[in-house]
């Protein structure tokens, strides 16, 4: 490399350094903002809240929203169990038939691909909402309490496969071709070569199942009834607290108890932080793969 | 001729099998409950069950078109996606491949986590913290105007800034989700490509250029093609919990899904609700044929099917 | 999210409903005897015990020798003492008629996703609570729960079916056929609105009897005082400002279809197209303009209850039931904010709501109908379980006051009185909490002298026939209504204005609706003459 070229290098790397400091910190700043106003208005009594909006540090700090929210820890941390199970079940194994399936939509050999591609597709654009497929999970497969109910919904999604299956295409061929000279069958050469390979694209899916598992309430808002509440899981119970709260004013106001100041809109910012706290701190873990890219000559020596 | 097909599935075994558990998912969950699309013609009766209700023809449709709405909140939703769908899409290409350049790894790890989190709200919550931004009287925005001696924004009744605004908030909450497909895209890059181009010479933004750009093609156009697939259904959340129930926005903030609800809140009728899912399934499934013959005859591999 | 955002609106209306006991009639505890010979029967499972007690010696001739269990459906949260409470109540059930209950709650924030569900699936239930605000009209069209014949009612229910007006049962008609057994007490929807009485002494505002009094209150507050919010403009409809004072009711709210209470022909019109309504916005639009509510009002995501409490707001509109508990809460807390309850159109006639605001149905699915049946009966007008499932356990939760009122003690947090759903089943027998009944008292007397009734009252307007124009209707309202409502437009702008609405109504079909409301009504009229 010579002195010029060296020079212009560092012309373009001082712009895109300039650039993309700028640009990300700036966008990055405006993602941070909000999440600090959420953290300081949990943290603010109610009274406050209506006196001056939201700001930035409380004027006066209140825990009262967490510990309404956090009235049982032992139900709490029933469903951080329940929430985390689930989440690392129905994540792996919707990883591993995702995983299979986009190989095979992946491969040019496979007849049928598009055909399956369509076939999965397909289900994005019509469904029968919400009361058939209620319907189908109630009385025809009998889930209504029980953990499949939970599990077995958010557990593969046609998007996801889709996006697996452009990540897999850009491994070489060649590296698959070769293997199977040495003998090794398809399923051999997924789990030897493609799952590894494929690790940044894995960890993405990886990371939005487990999202999808986490934030679920839905599932247990209609599957799970109040005699199994074992089966709350963690957004859900999050979600009733709120529920629950507005059903304690109802009581103040029918009996005319006074139970002192409640919380409202702290109570949401308290909840959102609670829920989102755990699998914020997760996701460091899960980054290196975004951050550091693999080397696939690597891999193949 | 049936031997071949014998014959192909025989030699397609394990493949066959390897995509059979996802087949199998999708027809118990998707395809039998898809049955329900024919309540869109339908009066639902609880006792006579989905297959034995009356059938009432396109009755069920009416209430959408007839004072003349539709086509506008049709054509609203197609808008706000596209426009969704360019600014996301840029926004988040960009910055993926800025964080990939960068050279402080101790700054990517921060501002990925960071950009992340708006993700992370719900937008029960993005509509409380963006009406304390944009509320008149004690608005963030508001007060700050007015501690510098300007006139106060009327923004809860000028329907005009809401157009810049949802296109704003939507590409605030889905940038750090998009871009970590990006990003992975790029990760997926072999690192010796780079290597050798820096070898030719070509300088830091030729190389992007060059290299990572067609490296996230197939990434761009498959997450493109799977938005423009739900190109008329609109994020009922975003525009629910930012407008609400304010009836002077409707007329540039109404989406097909925020239409429906409030014509249906009050007598959740539900071959009616049927009705609109079908109507939008049809446009999008006319959108997404097209946009895939078009991605198919440039780029076959990269279709979606 | 959508489910949560949808709860607001129909909460107010719930809350409002929930209110029954409240402006309850006189207590009347004829149960008490009978009540207490059943006690010692109670404890024990053997139906022929049973059979000494009074509410199943009427049904000798009944098989109860099969114990069953009742799935019962309820609306909230499951307090903390629930499994003792109805565990008393099982063990009296048992002793009676040979069945349990086994309760399952549908909280606040999901009943209106959960509840059609379990009748569209068709699940395993029993009894379920049931309300016209809760889809009742619709459920019942569509099958979901148990047509009730006379027969049925008379045979496993029989002091139901004595002791429930006529009116009710009429009321509680879907195309002719009874799916719910209403409650037997009434109510008023008539609002009020409650002030800030420190306030206007202080800014030498003279006592407020009229809604001009009131909005020039509001305007001054706004002027004069910038650390309060004045009111919350019409957030929860029309009723205080325009359907009360015009002496307008709904005929099936929240279309803008009403009648005259004084007009016994029961002439239907659009609001919309009235003179009134037009003075209304009018007034409206001046009082937005005077800062009567804040700017923003029509989105405030605030809680009003909760501001008035705090002090953040002048002035707060609601019924007589939460006003009064709201005034006697801040009494204790704020003696000098010397809370006032002014009832603006105080001269005007109010009608009763109807009793099936509140009742229980037999869902279609249910394998022991009869049995179920029977313990609501035991529900109504056993005077023990009837106590036991609105207030709890004597002593424990709560101590009765005199023949109709209660006490409520320390432990009533874990079983609140009143409030774990037992409306489903409210009779004539409910007491009053003693902290707000001479408040209510008061008022009461003043609504009373001006109740009347219309034949209308008893009218449930069968909707199917135009669904596709009320769904249409319903969105005009939103859209163009509520703005104008909260003053945000005025009133002659040409594309936005009362003109503009009163023509998008038409388009939407009003005319439509209103010619098969008509119909339904002149032959409803017709059939009571």
């Amino acid at each position: 490399m010579n002195a010029a070229a060296r020079k212009k290098m560092h012309a373009d790397r001082l712009l895109l350094n300039v650039v993309g400091y700028l640009l990300v910190g700036l966008v990055a700043l405006a993602c941070l903002i909000p999440l600090i106003v959420v953290i300081s208005g949990s943290l603010t009594s109610e009274t406050h809240i209506l006196e001056d909006g939201f700001r930035f540090w409380p004027k006066a700090f209140d825990t009262s929203a967490y510990a309404f929210a956090l009235k049982e820890p032992a139900t709490l941390l029933r469903s951080y169990g329940l929430t985390i199970s689930l989440t690392a079940v129905g994540t792996l194994a919707g990883l591993f038939i995702s995983a299979m399936a986009a190989y095979v939509l992946q491969r040019q050999d496979f007849h049928w691909r598009s055909g399956f591609a369509f076939y999965f597709y397909f289900t994005t654009l019509f469904g029968g909402g919400l009361v058939p497929w209620y319907i189908l999970m109630v009385n025809y497969l009998h889930l209504k309490n029980t953990y499949g109910a939970l599990l077995l919904p958010p557990m593969l999604s046609v998007f996801y496969i889709l996006i697996l299956r452009t990540f897999m295409r850009s491994i070489p061929e060649a590296i698959t071709e070769s293997a199977k000279i040495d003998g090794a069958g398809d399923f051999t050469v997924f789990v030897r070569l493609i799952l590894p390979l494929s690790k940044p694209g894995l960890a993405t899916i990886g990371l939005f199942t487990a999202l999808n598992y986490w934030n679920d309430w839905f599932n247990s808002l209609l599957f799970i009834e109040s005699s199994s509440e074992k089966l709350y899981t963690l957004q859900y119970l999050l979600y009733r607290s709120l529920g629950n709260l507005e059903g304690v004013r109802r009581i103040m106001e029918v009996t005319g108890l006074n139970v002192g100041p409640l919380p409202g809109e702290n109570l949401k910012m308290a909840l959102a932080i609670i829920a989102t706290g755990p699998i914020v701190l997760l996701y460091p873990f899960v980054q290196r793969y975004f951050v550091q890219g693999l080397t696939i000559g690597a891999v193949k020596g | 001729m049936k031997r071949g097909i014998i014959s192909r599935l025989a030699a397609n075994k394990t493949l066959l099998l390897m995509i059979a558990p996802a087949a199998a998912y999708f027809f118990l969950f998707s395809y039998i409950p898809m049955a329900g699309v024919i309540l869109a013609f339908k009066q639902f009766n609880y006792k006579l069950g989905i297959f034995d209700s009356p059938w009432v023809g396109f009755d069920n449709f009416r209430f959408f078109f007839m004072t003349g709405d539709a086509w506008r909140v049709t054509l609203n939703t197609f808008g706000y996606n596209a426009s969704f769908i360019i600014v996301n899409n840029v926004l988040e290409i960009v910055i993926a491949i800025l964080l990939a350049e960068l050279g402080s790894k101790w700054f990517r790890k921060l501002a990925q986590t960071t950009l992340l989190l708006p993700y992370f709200l719900s937008w029960v919550v993005v509509g409380a913290i963006a009406y304390n931004l944009f509320n008149y009287e004690h608005g963030l925005i508001n007060t700050m105007l007015a501690s510098v001696g300007l006139d106060r924004l009327d923004i809860y009744t000028t329907p005009e800034y809401w157009k810049y605004i949802l296109v704003a908030v939507s590409a605030w909450k889905a940038v750090g989700y998009g871009a970590v497909f990006y990003m992975a895209a790029i990760m997926n890059v072999d690192k010796e490509s780079y290597d050798a181009a820096e070898i030719d010479g070509a300088n830091l933004f030729q190389r992007i250029y060059h290299i990572t750009l067609p490296a996230i093609r197939p990434t761009v156009t498959i997450l493109v093609l799977l938005a423009i697939g739900g190109i008329f259904r609109g994020d009922f959340g975003l525009f629910y919990q930012l407008v609400g129930g304010n009836g002077l926005l409707y007329q540039a903030t109404d989406v097909i899904d925020t239409y429906a609800y409030r014509s249906l809140m009050i007598d959740n009728e539900i071959g009616m609700s049927a009705a609109i899912g079908f109507y939008q399934s049809v446009l999008c499934f006319v959108t997404i044929l097209a946009a895939n013959y078009l991605v198919r005859r440039t780029d076959k591999s990269n279709a979606l099917f | 999210m959508r489910k949560k955002a949808f709860r607001k609106g129909k909460w107010g209306i719930a809350l409002m409903m929930a209110m029954a006991f409240v402006v309850s009639g006189c207590g009347n505890n004829n149960n008490g005897s009978e009540s207490q010979s059943s006690a010692s029967a109670s404890a024990t499972g053997s139906p022929s015990q049973a059979a000494s007690s009074p509410a199943a010696s009427a049904n000798a001739d009944i098989d109860t020798s099969k114990e069953v269990t009742l799935k019962m459906v309820l609306l909230g949260a499951k307090p903390a003492d629930f499994d003792e409470v109805y565990g008393e109540v099982n063990k009296r059930m048992k002793g009676k008629i040979n069945a349990t209950l086994d309760v399952s709650f549908i909280d606040w924030g999901e009943y209106e996703q959960k509840y059609p569900l379990l009748f569209a699936a068709s699940e395993d239930i029993d009894l379920a609570f049931s309300a016209n605000w809760n889809k009742y009209s619709q459920i019942a069209t569509k099958n979901g729960y148990l047509e009730l014949t006379e027969e049925m009612l008379q045979k496993y229910a029989p002091q139901t079916w004595e002791k429930e007006p006529k009116v009710a049962w009429e009321q509680a008609k879907v195309n002719g056929k009874v799916y719910m057994v209403p409650q037997d007490q009434f109510e008023y929807e008539h609002k009020l609105v409650a002030i800030r009485g420190d306030l206007r002494e202080k800014y030498g505002i003279p006592e407020i009897k009229t809604l001009d009094d009131y909005h020039s209150f509001l305007a001054t507050i706004s002027s004069k005082d910038k650390s309060i919010i004045p009111s919350m403009g019409a957030g929860e409809g029309s009723w205080l400002d325009f359907t009360q004072p015009n002496e307008f009711y709904h005929l099936s709210y929240p279309l803008p279809i009403v009648y005259k209470i004084t007009d016994a022909s029961g002439k239907l019109m659009s609001y919309a197209d009235t003179p009134e309504y037009t003075q209304y916005i009018e007034r409206m639009y001046k009082a937005a303009q005077a800062g009567a509510w804040q700017k923003d009002a029509i989105v405030s995501k605030l809680d009003r209850k909760q501001a008035f409490i705090d002090g953040k707001l002048a002035s707060l509109e609601w019924n007589i039931g939460t006003l009064t508990t709201t005034k006697v809460s801040i009494a204790n807390a704020h003696p000098d904010w010397k809370i006032e309850i002014v009832d603006l159109s105080a001269d005007k006639k109010r009608l009763l709501l109807p009793y099936i605001g509140n009742g229980m149905s037999v869902a279609a699915s249910s394998k022991n109908p009869e049995r179920a049946l029977m313990a609501l009966d035991l529900l109504r007008y056993d005077q023990e379980i009837h106590d036991l499932t609105n207030y709890g356990i004597e002593g424990k939760h709560y101590e009765k006051v005199g023949d109709d009122q209660f006490k409520s003690l320390e432990a009533s947090a874990n079983f609140p009185a009143m409030s774990v759903c037992p409306w489903g089943w409210n009779s004539l027998n409910e007491r009053t909490d003693v902290t707000i009944a001479d408040e209510r008292n008061a008022i009461m007397e003043q609504f009373k002298a001006n109740t009347v009734n219309h034949p209308l009252q008893m009218f449930v307007f069968d909707d199917s026939a135009v669904k596709n124009e009320e769904a249409a209707i319903n969105n005009i309202m939103d859209t163009y209504g509520k703005p104008l409502r909260f003053g945000l437009v005025e009133p002659n702008d040409p594309k936005r204005g009362v003109k503009a609405f009163q023509e998008k109504l038409k388009v939407a079909g009003i005319e439509k609706v209103i010619a098969e409301m008509q119909k339904q009504a002149d032959a409803f009229l017709q059939a009571q003459s």
